[in-house]
């Protein structure tokens, strides 16, 4: 596989044999995306910068900021309308033969139960930093706000993920 | 319809079998099969090698089909 395929599967967290029909469709799914995006951003920029131009604004922080939330919420929006499609049309579904997808699974639960771990312990170091007040890194890092928030993201993101990768992941049919 | 499927079966491989052969998902070579996916002249190649013959037997179908 070369490194522009493996890096299409870990982009999409996609499980399953990237061939041309693999690219074939996503290519498909992609283009769409991308004119649903520009559509989306020319009539949200215009609209925005009618308001912009037009209303008497003061508080243009303010303005900035909701801006920013609007293209995060929407460009992620997209970006996941993509991804359900892709999963809705079973590009990435993995199919192994009954022996092998026992132990693929088995092996999913521990990959997604140790990037949890390490993802748990980022969210939980950085959130701590950027949170910490007059009283420090290592009084904020123990607060048990900190904690619980660091292992629900663990908990949450890990089973989503896995979650998801293990719906792809699906003994081979007989033919059909 | 191509003749893939016969020809798999002729050389009693199942699509599973076949698709790791030629390096490609199972469901591509199901929906090759079922003529709901025009594979490139690359695919083509490599099917009519595994399977044993041309390109011409696998895929060639007349005007009126």
């Amino acid at each position: 596989m070369s490194k522009g395929d493996k890096f299409l599967k870990w982009f999409f967290s996609g499980r399953g044999i990237v061939d041309e029909r693999f690219k074939q469709e996503l290519g498909k799914v992609a283009t769409k995306t991308l004119m649903v995006f520009f559509g989306v951003q020319l009539i949200f920029l215009l609209g925005f910068g009618m308001y912009m131009f037009l209303a008497p604004i003061k508080d243009f922080e303010t303005v900035a900021a909701i801006l920013w939330i609007c293209e995060m919420l929407g460009t992620s929006a997209i970006f996941l309308g993509m991804e359900f499609v892709l999963i809705h049309r079973k590009v990435f579904v993995q199919e192994l033969p009954e022996a092998k997808a026992k132990k693929a699974i088995r092996h999913l639960k521990f990959e997604w139960a140790l990037r949890a771990l390490f993802f748990g312990i980022g969210y939980w170091l950085l959130t701590s930093w950027l949170e910490m007040g007059k009283a420090g890194y290592i009084a904020q890092l123990f607060k048990p706000e900190s904690i619980r928030r660091g292992v629900l993201g663990f908990v949450l993101w890990g089973a989503m993920m896995y979650g998801i990768q293990r719906w792809q992941l699906r003994k081979a049919k007989e033919d059909d | 319809m191509n003749h893939v499927r016969e020809y798999r079966k002729a050389q009693k491989l199942s699509q599973l079998a076949l698709a790791d052969a030629i390096g490609v998902a199972r469901q591509t070579i199901n929906l090759i099969e079922n003529d709901k996916y025009n594979p490139s002249l690359d695919l083509c190649l490599k099917l009519a090698w595994v399977l044993h013959t041309d390109l011409n037997t696998l895929f060639w179908r007349d005007e009126d089909e």
